[in-house]
């Protein structure tokens, strides 16, 4: 891993943060709604797919019923390099020191 | 049809019986939907004329009016709760998303616009479940401000770049 690149900024940490503390997933706007502005409605897709990127986050799409006509919402999961790094930023004290 | 007051209310109704037996639809809502303000407008007792209306030819037409006008309203009103059964089955942004796919590659499109259409598609039928019709429509606008905000952003930028880099 090379910090520079993929060590992930302070709103990302943040996002981060928020998806470590629901196991169970949270859909984009959730994320919005719990980071207390932070993360605006515009910018949280572009954050979590560059947090899909480095491989710190996976999305998986649930099955909707058959008679619902709009596209299925995603929900954003916390990978395991994305709990080491958080575990990792905690040890160190440094959570978006790279921001 | 113009608003004719100086007519005669037996005049009127010719006018709207015409309306009514026009196959071509080039009448327009605003058409009927005069026609059945003059129909109640009738029905009131202080209408001048009402007297002669009740019996005779015109009284006649008059019921005849009054029950094709109630069939059109039905007509209308069924045209309109087909409308909107068709806009709850189609998710709207479909053309968007064919353009946004050929700008953005399909990468970026499923990872950066699928989710916020996405959002956008529950809430937008959240609103048309509530009968919420502008509410809707104010969704909708708002993803497409939400995504093409962004665009517009970097394409000010490349000409204000090119214009600097000309008067250098």
């Amino acid at each position: 891993m090379k910090p520079t690149q993929s060590w992930p900024t302070k709103t990302e940490m943040t996002v981060l943060t928020l998806l470590m503390n629901s196991p169970q997933g949270l859909y984009g706007l959730e994320v919005v709604e719990q980071s207390n502005n932070e993360v605006k409605r515009g910018s949280v897709y572009v954050l979590l797919g560059r947090l899909e990127e480095k491989g710190y986050v996976e999305r998986t799409t649930p099955k909707v019923d058959a008679s619902y006509p709009g596209l299925p919402r995603p929900i954003y999961k916390l990978t395991a390099p994305g709990q080491k790094v958080l575990a990792l930023a905690d040890q160190l004290d440094m959570g978006g020191a790279f921001a | 049809m113009k608003a004719d007051d100086d007519a005669l209310p037996s005049e009127r109704f010719n006018k709207i019986h015409a309306i009514l037996h026009d196959c071509d639809n080039k009448y327009s809502r605003d058409d009927f939907q005069e026609a059945l303000d003059y129909i109640v407008q009738v029905q009131k007792p202080d209408f001048p004329g009402a007297s002669e209306l009740k019996g005779g030819e015109a009284g006649k037409l008059y019921d005849e009016v009054k029950k094709a006008l109630h069939e059109k309203k039905q007509l209308l009103a069924l045209l309109l709760e087909h409308r909107r059964e068709l806009t709850e089955k189609m998710s709207p942004g479909r053309k968007f998303s064919n353009l946004a796919m050929l700008v953005l590659g399909e990468k970026r499109f499923h990872r950066y616009v699928v989710p916020a259409m996405a959002d956008m598609h529950m809430e937008y039928f959240a609103a048309l479940k509530a009968g919420e019709y502008k509410k809707a429509r104010f969704i909708v606008w708002r993803f497409y401000v939400l995504i093409l905000w962004p665009l517009v952003r970097i394409f000010v930028a490349t000409i204000k770049t090119i214009f600097d880099f000309a008067h250098r």
